[in-house]
């Protein structure tokens, strides 16, 4: 689980590229035969964003596991058995006593890994073909052409959303008062 | 004759390398409030787990109200637990937590409310419904915990130790309370406890546990006055523990040689052979400056070693000929004056009635 933590990005980056030239030709076989509706979905939404999504499912979610998972550690697990007791099926005690237990670690996992997703470069360059771009790779391509203030103005946005993302994760996660 | 709420048939539970709960088997009667009593580690826990349905992949057949529970989940069976850390939702207001039960099984919101404050009313938490758990102390979740179990109506209630993690005054008030509230009730409670002084003042049977296995069920004083093995006695309550070979039986009762004692004869109308304990309770004891008249009963000349003094009582240890030690309650009245004192000469003497004999 924590292989795409401690791996260097810009081996994933390659691997996941190798992976997806395999798959997305593949998937072009499909693009010039009889399914029509599979053209018009790629029009709204292009192979790449999917792939660059999946890259980015792929390297941030061993950081939401690790922290949903050190939220957990501290569960009773009485709380499910009693739970089960009181006439509740599985789903149920999930829903009910779960979830609403490792909401902090989830919302925290989900901040963290929007920060990384936000941030991240090295992999999404690696993943983003001529229809799709994400943000650092567009400034990126743009520096190359001279910094201009739209590149301040927007570095500048994109550090203060980074920032206060994890201001909160931080907040989330810190041990909550009220332990049952 | 009535049938019986509970039965349990040979019940076996396995852990690797350790058998939890051994061919266990008794009944337990509609109404009836029964304790499992017994050192940690025995299985109690995992037996009433068991009951519960928490707990699976054991033999054997629990049966509740005529039923069978094999393979019957717990969210199905007609028990309710009240659990050893109370397990009361923290997220969940009071009130929630009591009408959970009831809202998951897809009881009506109408009747969920009116059922929610009966139970709250029962416990007296019913100021506190809107209240969060950190905001209550431990003997408030304990209600909440027994109000959100009570509110489903179950046939049979479990209780885990629910007692253990209160302090000795309000657990003195809890155990009233308990015996109070299955009075009210009236249906049956199985509580499990390692405190024998819990079990004697509110249970009708107990059952004592050892190694996974059942030595004896009886009521509190059948189990303190008549314990019918070594351990029964020492678990329960404090007992002296002679060791003695019998040397004859007869009408009058085993006459036997006992360590310290020389030659007595104890009345006992069961059967008497080999190495035996004589088993005599501290408090049936009494302490005498001189000697007792020889036809009073059973006595020993010995040396206060010790005196731990509790208020109402002492706990007095004398050391007697051949290294016998006894334990001796004694009331802390105006006979006790001037008495207890380390390395006094005392008689310690018993009626030999008083006298029980345990076969190894």
């Amino acid at each position: 689980m924590a292989l795409p933590i401690v791996i260097p990005e810009i081996c994933m980056g390659v691997a996941v590229l190798v992976l997806y030239s395999r798959v997305g030709h593949w998937m072009r076989g499909f693009e010039s035969g009889p399914i029509h509706w599979w053209n018009e979905l790629f029009s709204i939404w292009p192979l790449n964003l999917g792939a660059i999504t999946a890259a980015h499912i792929a390297f941030s979610f061993p950081f939401v596991a690790i922290v949903v998972r050190a939220r957990l550690t501290g569960f009773n697990r009485e709380l499910e058995e009693a739970s089960k007791d009181l006439g509740a099926s599985e789903w149920q005690t999930f829903r009910n006593v779960v979830l609403p237990f490792m909401m902090p670690g989830v919302v925290a996992g989900a901040l963290l890994s929007f920060t990384l997703s936000l941030d991240d470069f090295v992999i999404t360059f690696f993943t983003a073909g001529p229809e799709t771009n994400t943000f650092p790779v567009k400034v990126y391509s743009l520096v190359r052409r001279g910094v201009s203030p739209d590149i301040n103005a927007a570095s500048t946005v994109l550090i203060v959303i980074t920032l206060f993302a994890t201001i909160i994760a931080m907040r989330m996660q810190a041990p909550s008062k009220t332990e049952g | 004759m009535t049938k019986p709420i509970i039965s349990i048939r040979n019940v076996t539970k396995r852990y690797p390398g350790v058998v939890a709960v051994d061919d266990v088997s008794f009944d337990i009667m509609p109404n009836e409030f029964f304790a499992l009593l017994g050192p940690s580690g025995c299985g109690k826990t995992t037996l009433l787990r068991m009951i519960a349905g928490l707990e699976t992949s054991g033999t054997g057949d629990i049966i509740v109200d005529g039923q069978n529970m094999e393979g019957v989940p717990a969210n199905t069976r007609p028990v309710n637990m009240v659990f050893q850390s109370y397990a009361v939702f923290p997220h969940m207001t009071v009130r929630d937590n009591v009408g959970y039960g009831l809202k998951v099984t897809g009881v009506a919101a109408t009747d969920i409310a009116p059922r929610v404050e009966d139970a709250l009313e029962m416990v007296q938490m019913s100021a506190m419904a809107d209240r969060k758990p950190d905001q209550l102390s431990g003997g408030q979740r304990q209600r909440v915990a027994l109000a959100r179990a009570l509110v489903k109506r179950p046939k049979v209630l479990l209780l885990d130790e629910p007692l253990s993690a209160l302090d000795a005054k309000l657990r003195e008030h809890m155990q009233l309370e308990l015996a109070r509230l299955q009075q009210v009730i009236g249906i049956t409670f199985i509580i499990v406890t390692h405190d024998q002084d819990e079990a004697l003042s509110m249970a009708d049977r107990i059952a004592v546990m050892e190694k996974g296995g059942v030595r004896q069920i009886a009521g509190p004083e059948e189990l303190y006055e008549k314990p019918h093995s070594r351990f029964v006695a020492d678990f329960i309550g404090k007992i002296n523990l002679i060791d003695a070979t019998v040397s004859g039986v007869s009408k009058a009762g085993v006459t036997c040689v006992a360590r310290g004692l020389g030659t007595v004869v104890v009345p006992h109308d069961g059967a008497a052979s080999g190495s035996i304990s004589l088993a005599v309770r501290p408090e049936k004891l009494t302490l005498s400056a001189e000697a007792p008249p020889s036809d009073s009963g059973i006595s020993a000349k010995g040396v206060i070693r010790d005196v731990a003094y509790y208020g109402d009582v002492s706990n007095v240890f004398v050391t007697c000929d051949d290294g016998l030690e006894l334990a001796v309650n004694v009331q802390n009245d105006r006979a006790a004056v001037g008495l207890l004192e380390n390395g006094r000469e005392v008689y310690a003497s018993w009626h030999p009635s008083d006298t029980l004999i345990l076969q190894e």
